[in-house]
């Protein structure tokens, strides 16, 4: 797996790459946004950490022409600035998620080992949350080496707060995966699939729990 | 003229002037030609009064008991007729007695007559105006002639009206042309000003002076000069705010990535002490930087009144709540959202912003096990949000005070910045929001709410109680 950091400070970026690299991934390094360009157009990544705030021109514009090529990379946007009108425009032009600095290191490797779930869900087959062990090509989970016996819709829902570590999932959100998109299942049935999967991974110490007025939020034991 | 409480307008200005000039002009001509038609008409018409004046003077002589006319009636008649007047005479004796001619006196001359010299005077006789001429005859008499003035005065008033009514059309005439011209010179001026009228307030784009006539064009260049400073002054605050927020929190950001490795790699416990400490130092610096910029934003919001969008407040909520989820549940808080739906015209960032510092600020001050809740709706019309806690709340005393700058309660604890609630003002203000300070009906903790489009006086910060009147030393006991 090989990450590309596009980042000017100098502090910031040594903090990335060997943040990245202890992780085990592949990190190359760009301080400007032309020498990004060029990276991108002639080697190989499976993800971008890119700075909005560069030297030469922003990120934005190497965000355009990545997705003007029809690369489809997932691409973390990292800023400094926080307008709302600015994360439309990152998300607009193909950004796959947003961090605002500072931020801590567990966030960042949680959303970057999300990320790159999301795109390569084949390339991640075991993941271990708690004692839980998901093999993704396979359809398969196992706690402590038992399997789990999990629903075609059961799995879906757990594949979501797989993706989305951290981040509280609204009630509508969940109905509209589980359903058709065009038809989401009712709110009262969501919640019957959750108590259900909170039922089976609860061996595995996962809490799912319930955000009053608003939906669930995946807690995993710390490791 | 268009408007009448407009004191200030050109076009009646102008033509206040012109129209008293032009009146004074008609009034002096008019006694101007009133004087000299007099004098034409008296001219002429004393000319013909002497010819019976002349015929009676030849007929006088000394009679047997005074004076005789050698005139018979008829030939008297013949003498007088006249077809628009009443002519009439007498004769004085020497003896100073009237002898013959109409029925009434006739006032002496004003001068000593004399013989063959006529005198023509004016005067009245029985109330009405007359025209007299007299001469003294060589037998020593006096005859007087008098005529009334009907015919003159035709002749005075038809010379003043040949006179005065080309003038009275010239003024007419004037004014009507003042009018237009001057509508029509102001025409630039008043596409200005709805060219200005029709811009949004954050519009500071330069009129276009190219086809205004030389006097306005200075006015819109000046105009244009100030939009033009306004809008640098706007946008290097508006740079500055984008530069300030780059250039500290990346390298905040470096700092606690390179302390967070360091924690990882650390071996000494030590070490690892000396390292937490330098770690939360950073997260507070990097908090107080965030509230900092995110006042400074709405202090500029409010400056700039950038244009308003729909903003869904629901979809706000759940956005901006979510991001509070996790730490919440770190601190056993149960944070629940009662979201109803609500849009409002505003600046989605500003209102974001708000809500942030709201959700800080309860987390912060309720205790672990306390409940904060996010709400948003609309009732009597007016559309709301705001979050209440059951924590510590806020005494009654501190509560005008809160929304002051670093301001910070006797119940703030360490890693407050006293800033998000001077933060939640301004975003009120710019949205002509209402910001309450709330006791629920439980007694105790805070209910911050956000009322829009309420009252026209913008942002009202109220402080009201729905609480017993008890519930304030309870909550000054729970703050301590």
């Amino acid at each position: 797996m090989r990450i590309l950091v596009v980042e000017d400070d100098p502090l910031l970026a040594e903090s990335l790459l060997r943040a990245l690299q202890q992780q085990g991934y592949g990190v190359g390094h760009a301080r400007r946004g032309h020498d990004a360009d060029r990276l991108l157009r002639d080697h190989r990544f499976d993800l971008l950490l890119l700075d909005i705030g560069l030297p030469d021109f922003d990120g934005f514009e190497i965000l355009r022409r990545l997705r003007a090529r029809a690369d489809e990379m997932p691409v973390l946007v990292v800023t400094a600035r926080e307008a709302v009108d600015e994360r439309v425009h990152g998300l607009d032009l193909g950004a796959d998620d947003y961090l605002t600095k500072p931020f801590s290191l567990s966030e960042l490797e949680a959303r970057v080992r999300a990320l790159l779930r999301r795109a390569k869900p084949a390339l991640a087959p075991r993941l271990v949350a708690g004692n839980l062990v998901v093999e993704s090509a396979a359809k398969r989970a196992k706690i402590d080496g038992n399997p789990v016996e999990l629903t075609a819709r059961e799995w879906t829902l757990l594949e979501l707060f797989l993706t989305r570590p951290g981040h509280a999932l609204s009630k509508l959100t969940i109905a509209k995966t589980l359903g058709d998109t065009d038809t989401p299942i009712a709110p009262n049935t969501v919640e019957v699939y959750v108590s259900r999967l909170r039922a089976k991974l609860e061996p595995a110490g996962i809490a799912i729990r319930t955000v009053r007025g608003f939906g669930y939020l995946w807690e995993q034991p710390h490791a | 003229m268009r408007n009448a409480d407009d004191a200030g307008s050109i076009q009646a200005r102008l033509l206040k002037v012109l129209m008293v000039s032009l009146v004074a002009l008609l009034v002096l001509s008019g006694s101007v030609t009133w004087f000299v038609a007099y004098r034409v008409a008296n001219d002429a018409y004393d000319h013909a009064l002497l010819d019976p004046l002349m015929d009676i003077v030849q007929n006088v002589r000394q009679g047997a008991d005074g004076p005789a006319l050698s005139l018979s009636p008829r030939e008297q008649e013949a003498l007088l007729f006249d077809g628009s007047d009443r002519v009439f005479f007498q004769v004085r004796g020497p003896a100073g007695k009237w002898f013959a001619g109409g029925a009434r006196d006739i006032p002496p001359a004003p001068e000593q007559l004399v013989p063959r010299v006529p005198v023509f005077y004016s005067t009245s006789v029985a109330g009405s105006a007359v025209r007299i001429a007299a001469m003294r005859t060589d037998g020593g008499f006096e005859v007087y002639v008098a005529e009334t003035t009907n015919k003159r005065d035709r002749l005075v008033w038809e010379i003043i009206l040949t006179g005065l009514v080309p003038l009275l059309l010239v003024v007419v005439v004037a004014v009507a042309l003042v009018w237009f011209g001057v509508s029509h010179g102001l025409a630039p001026l008043r596409k200005l000003r709805s060219e200005l009228s029709q811009r949004s307030p954050n519009d500071l784009r330069a009129v276009d002076e190219s086809h205004a006539p030389s006097e306005v064009r200075p006015a819109i260049i000046a105009l244009n000069r100030l939009f033009q400073r306004i809008h640098e002054t706007s946008e290097s605050q508006r740079r500055f705010l984008a530069d300030a927020a780059h250039q500290l929190r990346t390298p905040l950001a470096g700092l606690q990535m390179q302390l967070e490795l360091g924690l990882r790699e650390s071996q000494s416990a030590a070490d690892r002490a000396t390292l937490v400490k330098m770690r939360d130092a950073v997260l507070r610096t990097g908090k107080l930087t965030n509230r900092l910029l995110a006042l400074a934003r709405a202090e500029q919001a409010v400056q700039d009144r950038r244009e308003f969008m729909k903003v869904d407040l629901g979809a706000m909520c759940e956005r901006v709540g979510a991001q509070w989820i996790a730490r919440a549940i770190d601190r056993n808080i149960d944070l629940g959202f009662e979201l109803a739906g609500a849009c409002v015209d505003g600046d989605e960032t500003l209102l974001a912003d708000m809500l942030d510092n709201l959700i800080d600020n309860a987390l912060r001050y309720t205790r672990r096990g306390g409940t904060v809740t996010v709400r948003c709706g609309t009732d009597a019309a007016a559309v709301f949000f705001g979050v209440e806690d059951n924590g510590v709340g806020i005494p009654e005393g501190e509560r005008a005070r809160v929304f002051e700058r670093f301001y910070r309660g006797e119940r703030a604890g360490g890693d407050g910045s006293g800033l998000g609630l001077a933060i939640v003002r301004e975003g009120a203000t710019r949205h002509d929001a209402v910001v309450d300070i709330i006791v629920p009906p439980s007694g105790t903790g805070t209910y911050v709410r956000i009322t829009f489009g309420q009252s026209a006086d913008a942002s009202r910060v109220a402080a009201s109680t729905a609480a017993p009147a008890h519930a304030a030393p309870a909550l000054q006991a729970d703050a301590a």
